[in-house]
């Protein structure tokens, strides 16, 4: 199969450019990560990030053909024979496929994503009933690849001031944790024309999300919760 | 050992800069001096105090040490180098364009030396009043290697090999023959791979580089491995050995050490007394 890729190693290149790869697939190729590897293997310039090969630790999201995903849970059947990749929309580019991901968990730390309860901790774990618990469902599955927030437009233009799918999936995963007591703070936190307004329901992140959730149905319950709050 | 002192040096300043700094100096003095003519009284005494500051702080000798021996190491000079290595043999009888034999090799690579501060003893630093005198540990050579060899083998070569002989000499089920010809399949991976080539020599994000190092640390893992898997005589735990089915507790209910130096084996005893819960007796597991 022929790869387009995206290169630049800021040590040489003067600008980016596409290289083409004709990498030899066989039948034990499935996943475009496994192209990408034999690909690696042609040239051992060519930088991107992977780790678990399973979708999972959420390290190879790039942008194949003009949609993010994750390379290794992207099936090379689903694929025409000509692949372009790039990386990820929306974030500086380190080298090649590679970007910095700061901006991102900048946006994803701001809401703090951990349960803030102030009583003191029981002798055993604190417990949840098993209905409580399914409100986490579809919220707790994100493993922070970044492919929604990189292919929403709000977030490419406020990346500083939106929180952006992956951040608010998050806050509204803690607003929905009944363990969690800081619900009010979080809601003050996130009230604002930017942080969480700039949503506009685009939709591009539940399009992209290789996890199959759902931040656009977070966002709104957030909204949801500001107006109850309101009234 | 090199002997260093620190001492605050005058630097040369053009002149226009040091009358400036003559006319500024000036009246700062003259403004102290008004300041502590009145310094007696009211808040300009506590300004007055804060600003000459009394109460000094020298750090005692033992931890002007202590902070130096924090720093570790100083990477001083990275050297990359090539050079020509030559080599011939020469026949007694026959002339050289018959029997002789040249060699020419091209070897690049990557010296990385410096200052070990944890070698820093105590009795290295002196202070006298302003002064502080320095000895300095002996610069040593940190590393050398890794972008060695601009010729070499590529490191996806050999991480493939060492994959396939792991998979096919020490897998779930294991046979004498395999692992004893693993143990020296897997000796020639790990020599292939001192001698690999990285062809990316970028200083960002530099992903190859990694791989080599990964490669590294799976040689050793590999080695130890085989070895030990070869060394065992009996099948236990993960362990299941075709020419030895049973779990033999009398010679083998032992840890096996694999040390690096020397590629050699040790072992060590179980502990059979646990120190909080009772004592459980060893025996075969059966499902």
């Amino acid at each position: 199969m022929k790869l387009t890729i995206y290169r630049y190693d800021p040590d040489k290149d003067a600008k980016p450019y596409y290289q083409d790869y004709d990498v030899p697939t066989d039948a034990h190729d499935r996943m475009l990560l496994d192209a990408l590897v034999k690909a690696k293997a042609l040239d051992d310039s060519l930088a991107f990030r992977r780790s678990c090969r399973e979708g999972v630790c959420g390290s190879d999201a790039v942008n194949i053909n003009g949609k993010n995903g994750l390379a290794c849970i992207t099936k090379l059947a689903d694929l025409p024979e000509h692949v372009t990749i790039r990386p990820l929309p929306g974030l500086p580019v380190i080298r090649d496929l590679i970007v910095d991901m700061t901006q991102f968990f900048k946006q994803y730390h701001s809401i703090k994503p951990y349960v803030i309860n102030n009583d003191p901790p029981p002798e055993r774990e604190r417990l949840q009933s098993p209905e409580e618990r399914e409100h986490l469902d579809g919220l707790y599955e994100c493993i922070l690849c970044a492919c929604c927030s990189t292919s929403c437009p709000s977030w490419w233009w406020n990346p500083d001031k939106f929180v952006g799918p992956a951040g608010l999936l998050q806050a509204y995963r803690f607003l929905a944790d009944t363990r969690d007591q800081a619900t009010s703070e979080r809601l003050d936190n996130l009230e604002d024309p930017y942080r969480l307004f700039r949503c506009h329901t685009i939709m591009n992140c539940v399009d992209v999300c290789p996890k199959g959730l759902n931040p656009t149905k977070a966002i709104n319950h957030i909204k949801e919760l500001l107006v109850k709050r309101a009234v | 050992m090199t002997e260093t002192s620190f001492t605050p040096s005058a630097r040369r300043l053009p002149l226009g800069k040091l009358l400036l700094g003559a006319t500024a100096g000036a009246i700062f003095a003259l403004m102290l001096a008004l300041l502590a003519g009145r310094a007696e009284s009211g808040i300009l005494a506590g300004l007055w105090s804060t600003l000459t500051g009394r109460d000094t702080h020298i750090a005692g000798e033992g931890s002007v040490i202590e902070r130096i021996q924090r720093l570790q190491r100083l990477e001083t000079v990275v050297f990359s180098m090539d050079k020509i290595v030559t080599g011939s043999k020469e026949n007694a009888l026959l002339p050289d364009f018959l029997a002789g034999d040249k060699l020419l090799l091209l070897v690049h690579g990557e010296v990385v030396a410096g200052i070990d501060f944890s070698h820093l003893q105590a009795g290295d630093v002196r202070v006298d009043r302003k002064d502080v005198h320095l000895r300095l540990p002996a610069p040593q050579i940190f590393t050398t290697r890794l972008d060695s060899a601009k010729s070499g083998e590529r490191v996806v070569d050999v991480l493939h090999d060492l994959r396939r002989t792991m998979q096919a000499h020490c897998g779930v089920f294991r046979f004498g023959d395999d692992l004893k010809k693993g143990v020296q399949v897997v000796a020639e991976i790990a020599e292939r791979s001192e001698r690999t080539f990285i062809g990316d020599k970028s200083k960002v994000y530099n992903t190859a580089r990694v791989e080599a190092l990964e490669l590294e640390n799976l040689v050793e893992t590999a080695v130890s491995t085989m070895i030990s898997a070869e060394a065992r005589k009996e099948s236990r735990g993960a362990q299941s050995r075709d020419d030895y089915p049973e779990r033999d507790d009398k010679n083998w209910m032992k840890h096996t050490l694999w040390y690096k130096e020397g590629n050699r084996l040790d072992y060590k005893p179980v502990h059979l007394r646990p120190l909080t819960v009772q004592t459980m007796e060893p025996k075969v597991r059966t499902y």
